[in-house]
């Protein structure tokens, strides 16, 4: 250790000494009973535990971002799994269709009404404005029309439902507005 | 001091940075987005939007939404370019007295600032809901070009959202920073290229010590104000609308949802051929007409998006001559490029910034989020938030152990913190082994021999037990200076031996990056290698374990099977010496085959053994994960 460490050391001790007798009176007699070297030791031992925790935290903190890495890239495993049945029914639905213009609506329907049964399952539910006060949060305007029998401001048409995932909306629902 | 938080004020999109630790990083809105779009509107009952739910409502209230008013603050009325840009802005520009461009919004004169801080007062709201404390301090960012009027005016505009503005940093500045650049303490020039949604921006810069400390000069800058990512998917969506109107004779762009589809869509195509060759736009439905419903269904390849765009790209090429020549410099003089701005994550833009420079561009920070990133590094600096006293060391490579079959069993992986320690419980590899060699290696291949050995010692006198009974705990210690410490304690005796290892990472820079580059390299045949071992020692397993099985349950077995099941044995054992995976699978399956069937009179006896050894995998810490080779014979060195 060279010198300017040292003294670097001492006055750090100093520090660490008044501070220590305006938090705990009796830690005063404690150093008084120690020898300068023991001091030092102290010293030493506490800097290797800062160095220890602070290594430590940024080690933590490397392994996290991993483990969230890792987490995000098959969070969405269990939503898929109740997605692929879907899937394969509409597969069937145009593999049981012989003529390929004509599907059979019922089975759609159906599939249309599990498909949002399932994302109800996850939390994920649609936001249908129509008749509704336009509200930006939730709802992006699309064009306006100029109506004169309806409410200023009001949606007037929904183009395309909006979803929220866990009461975040996650897609705005597309419409059209009435301003006059 | 509270946290700094470091704001990207931008044309078209903020985002807010704060310091964790020794990392900056970005933080999402409360919509969950880690960029706010810039745009503030006013509703007619006084409500203030910002961010998406204004752009959201944008066409229901046109003359009520600000946006890109980055491009007033701290300009003068008459400025020719604020003139120009009148004629497009949907909301109205008026003269203030003192003859600055300010916004008009319900007959109210409003200075650019008052709107800039509506935006600032949602990424510093962004903040304080993260962070949980209430936050005054922040470094903002702001062009290159911009003069001290419209720094004035960026400041106010900070104070008015109630932060104190700490300092006032220019983005190619906080980009450089966020690549770290000031950390390879150099003089050198730096080029940013930073393409944005709306705006290009180049400058070179210049970073020279100055009192022990690195800083940036820039030296000259240029761009275009109106060329930007958004410009790339237009390009995209009009070539869109061309091919459906070739198709079917519909012109799309009388229908405004289609428009929005297709929007969307080639903003989505657009980034999936910055990493896939080709891609599929699919859009059920998009129209209708007596016939029927019809849907677009378009494959486009990178080369023909390469083709649309080429322009554009080429386009920002011209301000970069500018800029060098402006600063009386020639591409061989930058040492650093930096891509900044969304639109440069696709390849077509990095491969002719990397060809004009001859040089490759730094792109290893996201560039929607560099220049935010890089004034939280400034912030964190600013409120003494970063002591470079405390900056640890890593250890460059990693270190472990070798264990059964010659592989490297990493301990501490590479890049991380020291000090630190780590231990792990190992095993015997084979019954009755009383020595095990603790062989310490550092290197990121597979192999054991493929890595730097550092040293190694034998652990003796461990008592004889069946392989994988004995505990032997195995920890490693990395001082804050580097100095390497391994121990070997065998768990049941408490006796011990251990190795010190004075300066492990010996290795030069070059050496260091040689190593982790050939271990990319080599990548392919260390998997080949590692599933190798991986069956081979499950082999090895398994033939001993039948064996065994077999001479202790002789008398239940016919003369037959106790024939085959030998053969099929030694076929493994035989299969094992090889180095072929496929001959050692090949023999496991023989064996599993005949053994299986087997296996009630096999395992008869074992049966309680099993369960004692369930009942240890309980304790994690006590698990084996590896086992160790039986010592060499000349134990003493």
């Amino acid at each position: 250790m060279s010198e300017k460490e040292i003294k670097k050391e001492e006055k750090e001790l100093e520090e660490n000494s008044t501070q220590d007798e305006a938090q705990d009176p009796e830690s005063k007699d404690d150093l008084n009973s120690l020898t300068y070297e023991e001091l030092l030791e102290q010293v030493d031992k506490q800097k290797e535990e800062t160095l220890r925790a602070v290594a430590e935290l940024e080690n933590y903190r490397k392994r996290s971002s991993n483990e969230i890495t890792n987490a995000l890239k098959y969070a969405n495993s269990e939503l898929l799994l109740s997605i692929i049945p879907l899937i394969t029914s509409l597969e069937k639905s145009v593999e049981g269709s012989e003529d390929a213009e004509k599907i059979d609506k019922e089975g759609i329907m159906l599939i249309l009404n599990s498909f949002e049964k399932t994302l109800e399952n996850f939390n994920i539910v649609p936001i249908n404005p129509s008749g509704q006060e336009f509200d930006p949060e939730k709802h992006e305007a699309v064009s306006t029309v100029n109506n004169p029998g309806e409410k200023d401001n009001f949606v007037t048409n929904t183009l395309e439902r909006g979803w929220t995932l866990n009461e975040r909306v996650v897609k705005p629902a597309l419409v059209v507005v009435n301003k006059k | 001091m509270g946290k700094v938080i470091g704001i990207d004020l931008g044309t078209t999109n903020s985002c807010v940075s704060v310091m964790e630790g020794s990392e900056p990083v970005v933080i999402s809105n409360a919509e969950g987005n880690r960029t706010t779009p810039s745009v503030v509107a006013y509703s007619s009952d006084k409500q203030v939007l910002v961010g998406q739910a204004a752009k959201r409502q944008a066409v229901t209230n046109p003359e009520k939404t600000l946006f890109a008013v980055k491009r007033l603050i701290g300009r003068k009325f008459d400025d020719e370019y604020i003139q120009e840009d009148m004629k497009s802005a949907p909301y109205g520009i008026v003269k203030a007295k003192n003859g600055d461009a300010w916004v008009e919004v319900d007959g109210n004169k409003m200075a650019p600032p008052q709107v800039s801080a509506e935006i600032l007062k949602k990424m510093k709201k962004t903040a304080e809901d993260y962070l949980g404390t209430k936050v005054d301090g922040a470094v903002v960012t702001v062009p290159a070009y911009f003069n001290d009027s419209q720094r004035q005016a960026t400041k106010a505009a900070g104070k008015i959202a109630g932060l104190e503005v700490k300092r006032i940093i220019n983005e190619p500045t906080a980009a450089a920073l966020a690549f770290g650049l000031d950390k390879l303490k150099k003089d050198g020039v730096i080029a940013v290229y930073d393409l944005g949604g709306g705006t290009f921006d180049i400058s070179i810069i210049e970073m020279t010590n100055v009192d022990g400390e690195y800083q940036f000069e820039v030296l000259s800058t240029s761009g275009d104000t109106h060329l930007g990512g958004e410009d790339f998917d237009s390009i995209l969506m009009n070539h869109f609308i061309g091919e459906f109107k070739n198709e079917s004779g519909f012109d799309l762009n009388t229908d405004p949802m289609a428009l929005q589809r297709l929007k969307e869509a080639a903003e989505k195509a657009k980034i999936e051929l910055s990493t896939t060759e080709q891609t599929e736009v699919n859009l059920p439905y998009i129209t209708a007409d007596a016939s029927g419903p019809k849907h677009f269904v378009h494959k486009i390849t990178r080369a023909k998006l390469e083709s649309l765009v080429g322009d554009l790209v080429k386009r920002s090429l011209e301000p970069l001559k500018t800029a060098l020549k402006d600063a009386k410099l020639s591409p061989k003089d930058i040492d650093e490029v930096i891509l900044v701005g969304g639109q440069t994550r696709m390849p077509m833009v990095q491969k002719a910034v990397t060809e004009f420079f001859g040089k490759e561009a730094r792109k290893d920070i996201n560039p929607d989020e560099a220049v935010a990133l890089g004034a939280a590094t400034q912030g964190a600096v600013l409120s003494g938030d970063r002591s470079d006293v405390l900056l640890l060391d890593v250890t460059p490579l990693t270190l472990g152990i070798e264990t059964l079959g010659g592989v490297l069993t990493p301990m501490i992986e590479k890049n991380t913190t020291i000090p630190t320690n780590k231990s792990q419980v190992y095993s015997t590899a084979e019954d009755n082994q009383t020595a095990v060699t603790v062989h310490v290696l550092q290197g990121e291949r597979k192999k054991a021999s493929d890595n730097k050995s550092l040293g190694q010692f034998n652990l003796t006198d461990i008592p004889a037990a069946p392989r994988g009974t004995p505990q032997i705990e195995v920890t490693f210690d990395i001082d804050a200076n580097g100095i390497i410490n391994v121990s070997a304690k065998d768990k049941s005796t408490n006796v011990e031996q251990s190795i010190t290892i004075q300066g492990g990472s010996g290795l030069s820079d070059e050496e260091i990056e040689k190593m982790v580059k050939d271990a990319e390299l080599n990548a392919e045949e260390d998997k080949k290698f590692e599933e190798l071992i991986a069956s081979r020692n499950m082999a090895d397993g398994l033939a001993s374990s039948t064996k065994k099985a077999m001479e202790e349950n002789k008398d239940e077995l016919t003369e037959d099977e106790s024939k085959s099941l030998g053969e099929a044995i030694s076929n493994v054992e035989e299969a094992c010496k090889s180095e072929s995976k496929e001959d050692i699978d090949k023999a496991v399956e023989e064996l599993s085959k005949i053994a299986q069937p087997l296996s009630d009179k096999l395992f008869k006896k074992e049966a309680p053994e099993q369960t004692t050894e369930e009942s240890s995998d309980d304790k994690p810490e006590d698990a084996v994960d590896a086992e160790f080779k039986e010592v060499d014979d000349e134990k003493d060195k």
